[in-house]
């Protein structure tokens, strides 16, 4: 069975293409564009990974991540961010005892394929080309 | 017979009468002599004269006889003159004045006693005085020991036969008296009201003589006292010609003192500084004592040494004053100038006084600045310019002039004083303000326009992936793609970089610097092997330094990357990290990043690490290096470059072991 993986972003370009990247890749990846949209999906399809923006119009990364990990806590989270107020934002979570990994965009593939894979633990790893 | 007989007896009676006569007649002419001779001589009081009127008595009355013993007394010469200017009478007195003998002076002429000129001025005086008025004259006599002045007076008589009456005063008798008692006096009073204390010694150095002051200068009256014992003197120690203390002899001997400089130590803790001044008395066998003068200048001395610590103290305020204070003559000449402003300049205090400060201006300045304090000179007002001087170091100095003038009593400018400012760090200040506000501006554009840009670029590196990686794309459609993959994290690289500088704080931690250029060199691994540049790693033990991680790495990675775009392929990066020692002495560690590069002009060296200076044109940031500088800073450390152009470029930056954070930023 692949690993399921849901990719949160509200730009739709950058989105779908990690998201073929992952497909590409041998995972089972979903998309959504903005974080309600990606609690609906998840609430319906538990992914074993969720890569969120942090920065998105409403529901902010942050706000996901956590609700995620209340909602599915075997789910991992990893953020990223092309923005400099993440850093804020990142140090209110960590004061309330959330911590997170976040990769700063832009991110090169290869580089976030070898991150995902590593935090799904290598038995889980489905690289395939 | 009888009758010859008769004859003979009458003629021999007229013979012994004629003899008896003769007798007579010799007898009264002898008697006539002695009169005449006594009246020559003023011996006769009174003369009996036999006439045919009878016997004629000519004598002085009782009275006139008085006043004749009166006239002979007196010290003054008397003398009564007939109309002709025949003496009459002449007392003794007036014979010893002009030194003739009584005899020849009475009955001959009264000009006769005068000499010279004086006989036309008594002739004058005559003339005047037989027309009724008194004359009065002073008129020198001959006299055997030079000329004598005399007081003469005349004046008309009623007396029978005499016309005028002479006094004659001698003066040069009177002058000396009244000359040495006034001069006593004078000397007296002199010496009294003297501010200086004056001592006369005799020759055995005892004190005969002292006045006032002097006593108030001993603090008892030094009289009879030996000078030495009363006022012991020493000269000073920084006195060039004479050392110890003052001897008397020596004053009676052959020193000579002209206000030479001695202090007095008084027995109840007085000290004075005194002025010697001191003069032998010569006597006729020899020195019989001396004269000493003792000004004191005591306030004189404390005044100066007061001043001369005033002087101290303001000169050590101006210097503490970068630039310091200077003076100015009120005709706007400088007179001082403060070392520090002369040292600045490389100037000496002649150079700077002949206006040489006019000649390191500033071009745009001088014209300006010369202009207005010659009209603030003229006019008197508050000095106040702002302006730039050349300094020795080959830099404008911009130095804020602040002056005023000082006025004396009588309104006139005595000087001008003021202050040169070095308002070089106000000025750099206020340009870190503009430039550091200039950046937080384009900080904050930049961050937006970073991360408007990078979620475009994500999305072209996933693009870029999902074609490299299409089974269907050609390997020439490949190696387009890796260019793109380069070029992308070139941008990438530009983007972060934006960022990083703008990015919030992060926590300090202990970190082994060497595991930081390890994470870095790891980072760059692929880019070193395309550019085919060689690392070479040089590690010795190093203590960990407490230092946010992040940006030592960013430290790292921004001297990295500056090595690798001037080495050329084949080229050669030298990593060093060793322990090293701070300026004060405390423990550091030292990172050097050398690489065989092209190398730093030293015009170059100057600005890089100024904000947007970049040799980079197309690629650079200009932000890498300022960036790096304030980072090290941040962390208490130092970057320093050594290059010359087209060779090895160290940067060397020394980072201390310290237990406190770097200050958050």
């Amino acid at each position: 069975m692949p690993i399921d993986i849901i990719v949160v972003d509200d730009e739709p370009a950058l989105a779908d293409t990690l998201a073929m990247i992952f497909q590409r890749a041998g995972y089972n990846s979903s998309v959504a564009y903005s974080g309600e949209q990606a609690l609906a999906i998840v609430s319906v399809r538990p992914p074993a990974l969720a890569v969120v923006d942090v920065v998105m119009p409403g529901m902010n990364g942050l706000v996901l991540a956590e609700a995620i990990r209340g909602l599915l806590p075997s789910c991992r989270v990893l953020l990223f961010s092309g923005n400099a107020d993440t850093e804020s934002l990142l140090e209110a979570a960590r004061r309330e005892g959330h911590v997170y990994e976040v990769l700063a965009k832009p991110v090169p593939p290869v580089q976030l394929l070898a991150k995902v894979a590593s935090m799904l633990g290598e038995n889980a790893c489905a690289c395939g080309r | 017979m009888k009758q010859t007989s008769s004859i003979r007896k009458r003629a021999k009676s007229e013979i012994d009468s004629l003899r008896e006569r003769l007798v007579q007649v010799e007898n009264a002419l002898a008697e006539a002599q002695d009169v005449i001779r006594a009246i020559q001589a003023g011996e006769v009081d009174a003369v009996v004269v036999s006439g045919p009127k009878g016997e004629q008595v000519f004598s002085l009355t009782g009275a006139e006889y008085a006043y004749r013993a009166l006239v002979e007394a007196i010290n003054e010469g008397a003398a009564t003159i007939s109309l002709d200017g025949t003496v009459l009478y002449c007392n003794r007195r007036l014979a010893e004045l002009v030194d003739i003998p009584l005899e020849q002076i009475i009955g001959n002429s009264a000009s006769q006693l005068f000499g010279g000129e004086s006989v036309r001025i008594f002739q004058a005086m005559m003339e005047r005085s037989l027309n009724g008025d008194p004359a009065k004259a002073e008129i020198d006599l001959p006299w055997a020991e030079g000329r004598r002045p005399v007081y003469v007076s005349l004046r008309e008589m009623n007396a029978p036969g005499a016309a005028l009456c002479m006094v004659v005063t001698d003066l040069s008798e009177h002058k000396k008296r009244d000359e040495l008692i006034a001069a006593g006096k004078l000397a007296r009073s002199i010496l009294e009201s003297a501010a200086e204390a004056i001592a006369v010694c005799d020759e055995t150095g005892q004190i005969i003589s002292a006045n006032k002051a002097m006593e108030e200068l001993c603090g008892f009256n030094p009289l009879f006292r030996f000078f030495d014992e009363a006022v012991p003197l020493e000269f000073p120690d920084d006195s060039k010609s004479r050392q110890g203390r003052f001897s008397i002899a020596s004053a009676l001997g052959d020193a000579a003192y002209k206000s030479t400089e001695v202090t007095l130590s008084r027995s109840d803790g007085d000290n004075f500084w005194l002025l010697l001044s001191s003069s032998r008395i010569a006597g006729t066998s020899g020195v019989v004592g001396c004269v000493l003068t003792l000004t004191d200048i005591t306030g004189r001395k404390r005044e100066e040494e007061a001043l001369r610590n005033s002087e101290r103290l303001y000169r050590a305020i101006g210097e503490s004053i970068d630039y310091g204070v200077w003076m100015c003559a009120p005709d706007g000449r400088n007179i001082y100038a403060s070392d520090s402003f002369l040292k600045m300049v490389g100037m000496t205090q002649q150079e700077c006084s002949d206006f040489g400060w006019g000649k390191v201006l500033h071009p745009d300045d001088a014209e300006r600045t010369i202009a207005a304090w010659k009209e603030c000179v003229r006019t008197g007002n508050t000095w106040e310019c702002e302006h730039r001087y050349r300094g020795m170091d080959g830099e404008w100095h911009p130095v804020l002039a602040r002056g005023v003038p000082v006025r004396g009593d009588d309104g006139q400018v005595l000087c001008w004083a003021g202050l040169n400012l070095d308002v070089s760090n106000l000025k750099r200040a206020e340009q870190a303000l503009i430039q550091s506000e200039k950046l937080a501006s384009v900080g904050r554009m930049a961050s937006t326009i970073a991360h408007e840009i990078n979620n475009p670029l994500e999305t072209i590196g996933h693009a870029i992936y999902l074609a490299m990686t299409d089974p269907d794309s050609s390997d020439q459609s490949k190696s387009y793609l890796d260019l793109a993959v380069q070029e992308l994290e070139r941008v990438a690289h530009i983007t972060k970089q934006t960022l990083a500088f703008h990015r919030e704080n992060q926590k300090s931690a202990w970190i082994d610097l060497r595991e930081s250029v390890d994470g870095v060199l790891r980072l760059y691994a692929g880019r070193l092997k395309s550019r085919g540049v060689k690392v070479e790693k040089r590690y010795s033990a190093v203590p960990h330094i407490n230092a946010i991680a992040g940006e030592i790495r960013q430290i790292v990675s921004n001297l990295l990357s500056n090595s690798m775009d001037a080495v050329q392929k084949g080229g050669i990066i030298r990593l060093h990290v060793s322990p090293a020692v701070t300026s004060n002495g405390s423990t550091a560690v030292r990172l050097s990043v050398a690489d065989t590069g092209s190398g730093i002009t030293p015009e170059e060296r100057k600005k890089i690490f100024e904000p947007f200076f970049t040799t980079k044109e197309i690629i650079g940031t200009g932000l890498g290096l300022w960036v790096t500088k304030q980072i090290v800073e941040k962390h208490g450390g130092t970057i320093r470059v050594r290059s010359k152009p087209a060779s090895a470029t160290v940067f060397s930056v020394v980072f201390p072991v310290r237990r406190e954070k770097p200050e958050a930023g």
